[in-house]
């Protein structure tokens, strides 16, 4: 629950403007996030907003609410379709605890329902092509641009954004008793091939099916920045593009919705840049080892006692599938 | 048999949750519903095809060695090792979700 109470009061002064607050909804999805639809009239005007606080008990590595604030201006700045940031607010007192006000947008997100036929989204070629020109967008936004100024909060750039990877996940896996073959086959395979190192900019780092939504005319925002930072742009390519973020739909590589030859055309439109399909590749085998860690990660936190959850013991078993994929990757 | 076993109990569990409580649950338990199906089927193959853990010791060895490089080089000590370890991530895949083996 989050208490209504101080809230208009404090959103009137944040936005300068008598807001009044109609209607509060809970909202489904996004996990660990607890969010809610408020209906605000602000100085009589309707504008339907998101707010979005931690769940109680939330433990895990991704940003805080700030540093998604955050990550969304740095976005809307360089000229991502995201949901337009708002304002931030650090004082629990207003509402029970820290949360971050955005506009709302509309569509649909959730994978499955993303990649049924007939696309949900329009026409799924012109989807592609269109967050492959968002992706060139986010991309642009490196360490010094200006658009960069609140993200001091983010891990400062690795030299060699795939060497520090491999360096991290193996750190990762050295933190768990069992030894992992599969996985120490993968990490040998990325660190023997990494590919040249490139300048950092910023990259989402979850971009996929799941975290975009689409209504009838096509995208209307991209989601879920909690796990951005600085890397080699082609990280999200090949996140986006990998074969266990299709919900499904296998045989359609970019995203369960269609071919990768157009998301890479609206990157490489927007970016001025062929997309390098041998470093998507590279980056798709990194993806699968990042995600088995993370599945074996969420079983650990049932296995400890931490969190009781089927779910959480369910996601451990897609380990195993993420790793005959990683031998099929690898030539194995 | 002479009293049904851990598979035969999970078997008709599952069965029984299949076919008597998924079509009534309400649509917000749904996901519970699908979840404790999928978790006794995984049990009730991971009783028939599951095999012993491989031994710590050799284990442990060979993701030091894996790591260390020994295995960069083709050949058939490389292949021998990307056999086994398809092999065994063939057979758990076949136990958490067999479905995955035929794309």
């Amino acid at each position: 629950m989050i208490d209504t109470t101080r809230l208009a009061p404090w959103l009137s002064a944040a936005a300068g403007k008598p807001v009044a607050l109609l209607n509060a909804e809970k909202l489904s999805g996004g996990g660990i996030q607890e969010n809610w639809g408020l209906d605000l009239e602000i100085d009589g005007a309707p504008q339907a907003v998101v707010l979005r606080t931690t769940a109680p008990g939330d433990v895990s590595e991704s940003h805080d609410r700030l540093g998604e604030f955050r990550l969304l201006e740095a976005a809307f700045a360089a000229g991502v379709t995201v949901p337009e940031p708002l304002w931030y607010c650090d004082d629990p007192a207003v509402a029970g605890r820290a949360f971050a006000v955005m506009r709302r947008i509309n569509g649909i997100a959730a994978g499955y329902r993303v990649v049924k036929d007939p696309f949900p989204g329009g026409n799924p070629a012109a989807v592609l092509y269109r967050l492959g020109v968002e992706a060139a967008r986010l991309h642009r936004v490196t360490p010094d641009s200006p658009a960069a100024s609140g993200l001091g909060f983010l891990t400062p750039p690795a030299g060699d954004a795939a060497l520090g990877l491999v360096a991290k996940l193996r750190r990762n896996l050295d933190q768990r008793p069992a030894p992992q073959p599969v996985l120490e086959w993968g990490l040998r395979w990325l660190e023997l091939n990494a590919p040249a190192p490139v300048p950092p900019v910023l990259a989402h780092r979850d971009f996929r099916t799941g975290n975009y939504m689409v209504d009838p005319n096509g995208l209307t925002g991209i989601l879920d920045w909690e796990f951005a930072g600085w890397s080699d742009g082609h990280e999200d390519l090949g996140w986006f593009c990998a074969k266990c973020w299709r919900a499904g739909a296998i045989h359609r590589e970019a995203g369960g919705i269609g071919e990768r030859r157009d998301l890479y055309a609206g990157y490489a439109a927007e970016s001025g840049q062929p997309v390098d399909a041998a470093r998507v590749h590279y980056w798709e085998v990194m993806a699968h080892v990042r995600w088995a860690l993370i599945t074996l990660q969420q079983g650990d936190r049932h296995l400890s006692g931490a969190q009781s959850s089927l779910e959480l013991a369910l996601t451990a078993r897609i380990t195993d599938e993420l790793e005959l994929e990683l031998l099929t990757l690898t030539g194995a | 048999m002479d009293r049904p076993d851990a598979a035969t109990l999970l078997a008709v569990a599952r069965e029984t949750m299949v076919e008597r409580l998924l079509p009534v649950l309400p649509p917000e338990r749904r996901m519970d519903g699908l979840m404790i199906a999928n978790a006794l089927g995984i049990a009730l193959r991971e009783l028939a095809l599951g095999e012993p853990p491989p031994d710590a010791a050799a284990e442990r060895q060979l993701v030091a060695d894996i790591r260390a490089g020994r295995y960069d080089t083709p050949g058939p000590e490389r292949d021998a090792l990307a056999a086994e370890l398809r092999r065994r991530v063939t057979l758990r895949v076949a136990i958490s979700n067999p479905k995955a083996l035929d794309r």
